[in-house]
């Protein structure tokens, strides 16, 4: 992960990325390199620059300084290209409620250009897998928020990609459909795919990760394997690692002085 | 990418209805044009397919009084088509019929996309599920254009239908029958061509940040120039436009309807050779003005319907503006929580702002310039632009309480709201004052800046009318709790659609009393005085403002 040659050996090269939405930067030059078949937990407390990153790298937002690279691909210069090749599943994810699981993925599937047939049949296996087969003619308004991150599970991996960006895919998932998907990341890596995965489950991008980039305030603060991370930062777990590297510390205190503010009274 | 009927869960139930079917079957007509155009046609044909989809499941299907008033919208079109037939029958010069039809056409449908159809084409709401997948902008864009042609399609062919009608009894038959129809639809892509060209320039010009914006803005101008620029005749001196027409007379021939009234004389057997190259550059006209718009919008079409539509936030912290604050002077707890709600989401939420904005200015500039342009009597311009904001009402009360994010709705299942009424009436209470009794103010500026103070009676009583109507017709609508319901076309009910119907009647009442009570000064004092006491009265009715009880929050549905 540290300084790569430019080649289409490596799934992502940032070069830096900067973006700014007019005075406010989120993100302030940032130098990454991730090796096609690794994971990459991609991690940073709220407003660090994200959801910002996954965005440019999806080629979802053009207006950008820097270099990017997807897969050997230019976001800005060809999107579309970067699409082909990628699953992404949003962290705010947007779905047709009116339309059926069935017809959902017919969709994703011949937006990539697949035929139906081998839509219907991945995305059967999916579900199945999923347990939520019986399901495939329901409309999605009608699916619980773990069955809804299934389906977007399913179809951003229907077109068998070759990055999937996956931001905070657990939300909303039952604990054995959370060890599924943590087997599944771990399999899409041994099978050559490459992840990239946002998430603030701090254990989960421990144990699942080869790689891990902490962002904070729109720059990489550190990044390197766990246990570099761990040498680097004092030992600890990544949770502790974590908020060495990005809080003003004393939550406990924080978290007294607002009990302390409840009980104050109105003073209006 | 065309589709086998499955069985089962892969089926779609609406696969085999008409209005699907003819909408494929028609772009798969069209196929050659789109790929010849640069479209990924498959993915066209699915998105589209999608969004028949959807508005079939989320509104006439599930609307009948939707439905009425789509017909009643269509039925209009074409009494308006018998109208200008009548020219056919009046006039010996079939150019003047084809001028002046399709000039009122093409009028008519850009008003239209100004108003109501330049929503769909820079909807935002469902780009999140597309621009994740490899669509191109240019795809993106098509697709919305093929679903705002199919609409204007539908007042194409009843405005023709009307025509037809009455001049197939006073022209030549066969050019009638098969050649106006096709100058219609010329007429149609035209307009739209011209309408989205000036989208997609802004697409270019300002960039996909500030697109949805500046759109909102082309929207407003677009329809005020429609609704107010026929009046801009009225300042112009007269004197000199007569000798400049005729010294300049070939550039009629730049107005589309001119050059359709010499395809219409070529297919009667009158044409020149004039006529001819004249007929060729107006089917080449849109056609070229359809690919540049698609050339434009090629480029960051997707990440533009992405951007923000609201207000730049210039506040910060807890400041309040002034409104706001007004609002807390009278009203408490759960009414002010509504008013507070109400105000913040009218100012931001895309599809109001699309729907109510414009229609605002439009009217203002169509009163404004009506009134204004009647040299005798400018005093007519009080009550009609008035009268206009009480116009206003039903679209405002309407979307008002849809939201595109309707699940938020959830907060009043988890919070513990009492009284749906007094939210309700908080958030009623912020729509007049911001959207009503706000213009009220610039109207009153306006109207002093042009007729000077004596005016000012005058335009009090016009307003304190209006408002009287406002407050009377605003408690008789059946309401849901603001921005809580989805977004549905024509989801103005039973009980609000023949408000509406009745509402126009009620402007002309209202110009009646107005001109009555002008006429003398203790008359007019009177009626002040009387008007405003009503609305204080109505005003204060308001507080029996209730959620219509079809229209009330079951928690069993949140």
């Amino acid at each position: 992960m540290q300084d790569g040659s430019t080649t289409a050996e490596n799934a992502i090269e940032l070069r830096g990325l900067r973006k700014s939405y007019g005075e406010r930067s989120v993100l302030d030059g940032i130098d990454l390199v991730l090796a096609r078949g690794s994971i990459l937990g991609y991690i940073g407390p709220n407003g660090a620059g994200k959801s910002t990153t996954v965005k440019i790298l999806c080629g979802l937002m053009p207006d950008f300084e820097g270099e990017v690279r997807v897969l050997g691909l230019d976001p800005r210069a060809d999107p579309l290209a970067v699409k082909r090749k990628i699953g992404y599943v949003p962290e705010n994810a947007v779905l047709y409620e009116l339309l059926t699981v069935a017809e959902f993925l017919l969709l994703v599937g011949r937006l990539h250009g697949m035929a139906d047939a081998l839509v219907q049949r991945r995305a059967s296996e999916f579900l199945r897998v999923f347990e939520l087969e019986e399901r495939l003619g329901a409309r999605i308004q009608t699916l619980s928020k773990g069955m809804r991150q299934k389906v977007l599970l399913t179809s951003a991996l229907l077109h068998d990609p070759e990055l999937v960006v996956l931001d905070e895919p657990l939300s909303g998932l039952d604990v054995n459909a959370t060890i599924l998907v943590k087997e599944l990341i771990r399999a899409l890596a041994a099978a050559g795919k490459t992840v990239f995965y946002c998430s603030h489950v701090m254990d989960v991008v421990e144990r699942v990760c080869d790689r891990i980039a902490i962002l904070d305030g729109g720059k990489l603060v550190a990044q390197g394997s766990f246990e570099e991370l761990q040498a680097a930062r004092g030992g600890g777990s990544l949770e502790q690692i974590f908020s060495r590297l990005t809080s003003v510390g004393g939550q406990a205190e924080a978290a007294q002085r607002l009990i302390a503010t409840l009980r104050s009274g109105d003073g209006a | 990418m065309a589709r086998k009927h499955g069985i089962g869960p892969w089926a779609t139930a609406e696969e085999g209805s008409l209005l699907l079917a003819a909408m494929l079957w028609t772009t798969d007509r069209l196929r050659f044009f789109y790929v010849a155009l640069g479209v990924d046609y498959p993915a066209l044909r699915e998105l589209l397919r999608v969004r028949v989809l959807l508005g079939m499941r989320t509104s006439v299907g599930n609307n009948t009084w939707g439905m009425v008033g789509i017909v009643l919208a269509v039925l209009m079109t074409w009494l308006t088509g018998m109208g200008t037939g009548m020219i056919a029958v009046m006039s010996k010069d079939a150019s003047v019929w084809v001028v002046v039809s399709q000039s009122v056409l093409a009028l008519m449908l850009a008003l239209l996309l100004f108003q109501h159809l330049a929503g769909v084409l820079v909807d935002p709401t469902d780009i999140g599920v597309v621009a994740p997948h490899p669509v191109s902008d240019r795809t993106v864009f098509a697709v919305r254009l093929s679903e705002v042609f199919a609409y204007l399609l539908i007042f194409v062919a009843s405005f023709t239908a009307g025509n037809l009608m009455i001049a197939v009894f006073a022209k030549p038959l066969l050019p009638v029958l098969f050649i106006y129809p096709l100058l219609s639809l010329l007429c149609g892509v035209t307009t739209l061509g011209a309408v989205t060209l000036l989208f997609a320039l802004c697409l270019r010009i300002v960039g996909p940040a500030y697109f949805q914006r500046v759109t909102l803005w082309v929207q407003i101008l677009g329809g005020a120039l429609i609704f107010g620029g026929m009046q801009l005749r009225n300042f112009l001196p007269r004197v000199t436009w007569a000798p400049l027409l005729e010294k300049y007379a070939e550039l009629r021939y730049l107005w589309p309807p001119v050059q359709y009234a010499e395809i219409f004389a070529i297919a009667s057997g009158s044409g020149t050779r004039f006529g001819i190259a004249i007929g060729i550059a107006a089917v080449l006209l849109p056609i070229a003005a359809l690919a540049a718009t698609l050339w434009l919008a090629s480029h960051y079409f997707v990440a533009g319907l992405q951007g923000t539509l609201g207000a730049p936030i210039v506040r910060s912290g807890w400041q309040r503006g002034w409104i706001a604050r007004l609002g807390e002077q009278f009203t408490r707890g759960e009414e002010r929580a509504g008013f507070g709600f109400a105000l913040a989401l009218s100012r931001r939420e895309p599809h109001f702002l699309r729907g109510v904005l414009p229609q605002l200015v439009m009217f203002q500039f169509m009163a404004l310039g009506m009134g204004f342009g009647m040299r005798e009597d400018k005093g007519m311009a009080m009550p009609i632009s008035a009268g206009f904001l009480f116009m206003v009402l039903p679209n405002l009360l309407m979307l008002g309480q849809a939201t595109a994010t309707p699940d938020a709705r959830q907060l009043f299942s988890s919070t513990p709201l009492e009284s749906e009424a007094a939210f309700l009436r908080g958030g009623v209470k912020a729509l007049l004052l911001q959207w009503i009794a706000l213009p009220a103010i610039g109207v009153i500026a306006l109207h002093l800046v042009v007729g000077g103070v004596t005016v000012l009676p005058g335009i009090v009583l016009a307003l304190e009318l209006s408002g009287v109507c406002i407050l009377f017709f605003t408690r008789r609508y059946d309401l849901a709790l603001p921005f809580t319901q989805p977004i549905r076309l024509g989801q103005s009910g039973a009980a609000n659609f023949g408000l509406i119907l009745v509402s126009g009647l009620v402007l002309v009442l209202l110009v009646a009393v107005h001109m009555a009570l002008s006429m003398n000064p203790i008359a007019m004092s009177g009626g002040i005085l009387a008007a405003g006491l009503l609305l204080i009265v109505l005003w204060r009715q308001l507080d029996r403002l209730r959620p219509a009880p079809s229209k009330r929050l079951d928690p069993t549905r949140l």
